[in-house]
């Protein structure tokens, strides 16, 4: 075990307490942790947070609230410095693949193999919200035919096209059939840009019919036999265009060490979720525990380095857990959190009013499960991909988060919509519906990339469900009112 | 714009999707019909009713960000019909979804895959034989084991492609807006009913107009003032690139030595549609029409929130090169004064 800096008492800080607490620290500590490491390309990346507001220009930092330990520092950074590292990945003579849409499957494919990294252009429907729109990315999607109807999504054809925000992929990997309509539309887009472009078929996870034969997924969801069959078929063609693309043969058993390493990387961030949805007092805030999720769909662009930067998370927690502390109030209201936020101060304004996540389903449950080992890697692959929330039935997704919630003993739900996202427009009534069937309260809102102009209203609704939530706390101990 | 509502083809439509009350739905037109018929159901197709009324309904069940067209069917009055969902777009899936959901088990999803390959076209043969199991479950009746029954897929096959061939045939003659009429009769009406109404005379369009070529989102049948607002401002529309238009009829179904299979490879082989990926395929087919129907503009309309038009309206401009009117529309703007407006300006900014 690494020997870290010390961590202060555990509190959520502002940006400039942020700033100020990273320049006590000693020099050492700030050059311990790298990325791309043994290559020729091997940096330090720990950086003073005003680094990435005022070089990078990612104003929505210094409005933000962060947790204070040294491993969210080093998870913010090595998040922040994932633009630097992908040229630098390609300096260091890695090919670049672009992974499209299926959040999380793809990536353990194409990192097998050693001279590749990958990552997902779609992550780029934060930058509207991290930049604060001064890099006009929503605007050029507007010139380019992509208006307010379009999902916040619309920012990655603009990032794709203005070459400014990653560097342009060598290959892309495509995932369509049940996919959202808007990046479906911009996926086509993409491909028109002239990179090359393998297309696969994410099908539909059809609730098998009497008598048919099923397959059980790590979701514990099933699906029919034959659809797990003819998925297992395109990761084996995907896998053929990507060898062939490379010039070397990606074999079984890179493949099957890709899926033993993604699956260690798994088991972490399945211990941090247990312990911060599952504790009181919250032992990590719900900004830095969103960021760590996100990091499991590609890896923020260093499989190796992810897993480090988890592993020193899950010390951190489980250190606050043993000792009892924690960065919220214990009397904050533990609520199941549904879908990412367009706008990061979102999760910041939730635990300022009285919440906490006890639970989430970020849309790519399927990047957090164990990938199973005992049967051919590409059928594992398979498996995994067809546990995707968002490619079934949408009762089945509300089963997810009903079962987050009872797992977890939340006491509520807030799905928070995307604003022009096909499936916003009509999960949320599915997943309240079953909830109610289970009297769990649910909170519907819709968050845009910038939340500045409405965060009174929003911050109105989080204090009624509060409300709400304490009110039934009491319930339990109200006596029954006289006749 | 009273004349459509008079129009003789128009009523009789009207009158078959009422009749077509507790026909099996199915929602789109990558589900083959003739494997229903073929168990002797019913059928008609999901196409919702275009006015602003059954819009607003929908919106109610829905949401505001759902489009136009699904919005439309979710606004008309359900029945206890069963359903054939279908995944073809995804708003089309999840109201496919949320009609299965009240339907108990009489209903299925069929997965239509979004690529052309041979993988992508086992996939779908094997879904058409899972809703043909499904079928089987449903009537208590065999398609499979039966050679008796197999000989009536093909009947039935045979009988629609007769009534393709035979609109592909009048499609020449007639007007945009008894076209689409009649297409919209095939969508709800069984195949004996109609190989007999085609017998019936149609009126001759008037000609020369403007040729252009209509494209976009399905077509309600309420559009047919759409249609007719086009045809009045000057334009022929020699080609309908929509679902509901040209496309839906432009195709036939091919039984050789397996029934089952054969029908799947007709609708897997059949014109693609925008969602294609890549859809190259589509705008292949689009040129080869355009250079066969001599259309010099496009009308590309989209109904809100259908991302798949919408979002490919700048791209379709570039790659068909041909002067095009985008139209971005819910079921109020059918024939308002600024669609009519813009219409008309189009009609004037083209090369007389």
């Amino acid at each position: 075990m690494k020997q870290y800096w010390p961590d202060p008492k555990p509190e959520r800080i502002t940006y400039d307490q942020w700033n100020s607490q990273f320049r006590m620290m000693p020099e050492s500590q700030k050059k311990a942790f790298c990325y791309l490491e043994g290559t020729s390309k091997e940096t330090q990346y720990l950086e003073e947070p005003r680094c990435f507001a005022e070089d990078q220009g990612d104003l929505r930092l210094k409005s933000l609230r962060y947790d204070n330990s040294l491993a969210s520092i080093r998870l913010w950074s090595f998040l922040l410095s994932e633009e630097e590292r992908l040229h630098k990945a390609r300096l260091a003579g890695k090919k670049i693949i672009g992974t499209l849409k299926d959040l999380g499957t793809m990536p353990v494919l194409t990192y097998s193999s050693p001279d590749t990294v990958a990552f997902y252009p779609d992550g780029a429907w934060w930058i509207p919200c991290i930049m604060e729109m001064s890099e006009g990315l929503l605007k050029m999607a507007d010139s380019l035919g992509l208006g307010e109807e379009v999902c916040p999504s619309r920012a990655t054809l603009s990032a794709y096209i203005s070459n400014n925000h990653f560097p342009r992929p060598d290959y892309l990997i495509a995932a369509v059939g049940c996919c959202c309509d808007d990046f479906s539309a911009i996926m086509q887009r993409l491909a028109d840009t002239g990179t090359k472009t393998s297309w696969w078929e994410l099908p539909f996870r059809g609730s098998p019919s009497a008598g048919e034969e099923v397959e059980l997924l790590p979701t514990g969801f099933y699906a029919p036999k034959r659809t797990a069959d003819f998925l297992e078929r395109e990761f084996d063609r995907v896998r053929n265009e990507l060898s062939e693309f490379l010039g070397h043969p990606v074999t079984d058993d890179m493949v099957s060490e890709g899926i033993e390493k993604t699956n260690r990387f798994r088991q972490i961030i399945g211990e941090v979720r247990d312990l911060c949805y599952g504790s009181s007092p919250c032992p990590f805030p719900a900004l830095e525990t969103q960021i760590c999720e996100m990091v499991a769909i590609h890896f923020c662009s260093d499989r190796e380095e992810a897993t480090n930067v988890l592993a020193h998370v899950l010390d951190t927690v489980r250190k606050r857990v043993e000792s009892g502390t924690g960065v919220l109030p214990k009397e904050n209201c533990r609520v199941v959190w549904v879908n990412p936020v367009a706008d990061l101060r979102v999760m910041n304004l939730f635990e300022d009013l009285g919440g906490a996540i006890a639970g989430t389903e970020y849309l790519f449950r399927h990047a957090l499960v164990q990938i199973p080992t005992n049967i051919s890697p590409m059928r594992a692959l398979a498996l995994t991909a067809l546990s995707d929330p968002m490619i079934g039935p949408a009762w089945q997704r509300a089963k997810i988060v009903v079962d987050e919630v009872k797992k977890y003993n939340a006491e509520g739900i807030v799905v928070s919509n995307i604003p022009g996202a096909s499936h916003s427009a009509t999960e949320g009534n599915i997943i309240r519906e079953l909830a109610s069937k289970e009297g769990i309260p649910v909170l519907q809102i819709s968050v845009p990339p910038l939340t500045d102009a409405t965060s009174s209203q929003l911050g109105t609704r989080f204090e009624a469900f509060f409300e709400l939530i304490r009110s039934r706390r009491k319930q339990e101990w109200q006596p029954t009112p006289l006749a | 714009m009273k004349e459509v509502f008079q129009n003789p083809i128009y009523i009789d439509v009207f009158e078959a999707r009422q009749n077509a009350e507790n026909a099996i739905k199915y929602a789109c037109s990558w589900v083959p019909r003739e494997l229903l018929e073929s168990f002797d159901l019913k059928t008609a197709r999901l196409m919702g009713c275009g006015t602003p009324s059954h819009e607003s309904a929908g919106e109610r069940k829905l949401s505001g960000e759902v489009c136009s067209f699904c919005k439309t069917i979710a606004g008309a009055p359900g029945s206890g019909a069963p359903v054939i969902g279908c995944t073809s777009c995804d708003q089309m899936r999840r109201l496919s979804e949320i009609i299965l959901s009240e339907k108990d088990k009489t209903g299925f999803m069929v997965n239509v895959p979004k690529t052309c390959t041979d993988n992508s076209k086992e996939l779908y043969r094997s879904e058409i034989n899972a809703l043909c199991s499904h079928l089987e479950s449903l009537t208590g009746k065999s398609l499979t084991d039966e050679s008796l029954n197999i000989g009536k897929l093909k009947s039935v096959c045979d009988k629609r492609n007769f009534i393709r061939s035979k609109l592909r045939l009048l499609r020449k003659s007639l007007s945009a807006v008894d076209f689409h009429c009649l297409v919209h009769l095939e969508s709800q009406t069984g195949p004996d009913f109609m190989i007999s109404y085609l017998e019936k005379p149609f009126k001759t369009k008037i000609s020369p107009k403007k040729k252009t070529m209509l494209a976009g989102s399905p077509l309600t049948l309420e559009d047919a003032a759409f249609l007719k607002l086009l045809e009045d401002s000057g334009f022929d529309i020699v080609f309908n690139a929509t679902c509901t238009g040209d496309r839906s009829i432009d195709f036939d179904v091919l039984i050789k030595d397996d029934p089952i299979t054969d029908l799947a490879d007709s609708y897997f082989n059949r014109p693609p549609c925008i969602w294609k990926r890549p859809n190259d395929s589509f705008y292949s087919y689009v040129s080869k029409k355009l250079g066969e129907t001599g259309a010099t503009s496009v009308i590309w309309r989209s109904v809100r929130y259908c991302d798949l038009w919408n979002i490919e309206a700048q791209r379709a401009k570039q790659i068909i090169n041909l002067p095009m009117l985008v139209l971005d529309m819910n079921y109020s703007d059918t024939c308002s004064p600024r669609t009519a407006t813009r219409v008309e300006a189009f009609r004037e900014s083209l090369p007389q």
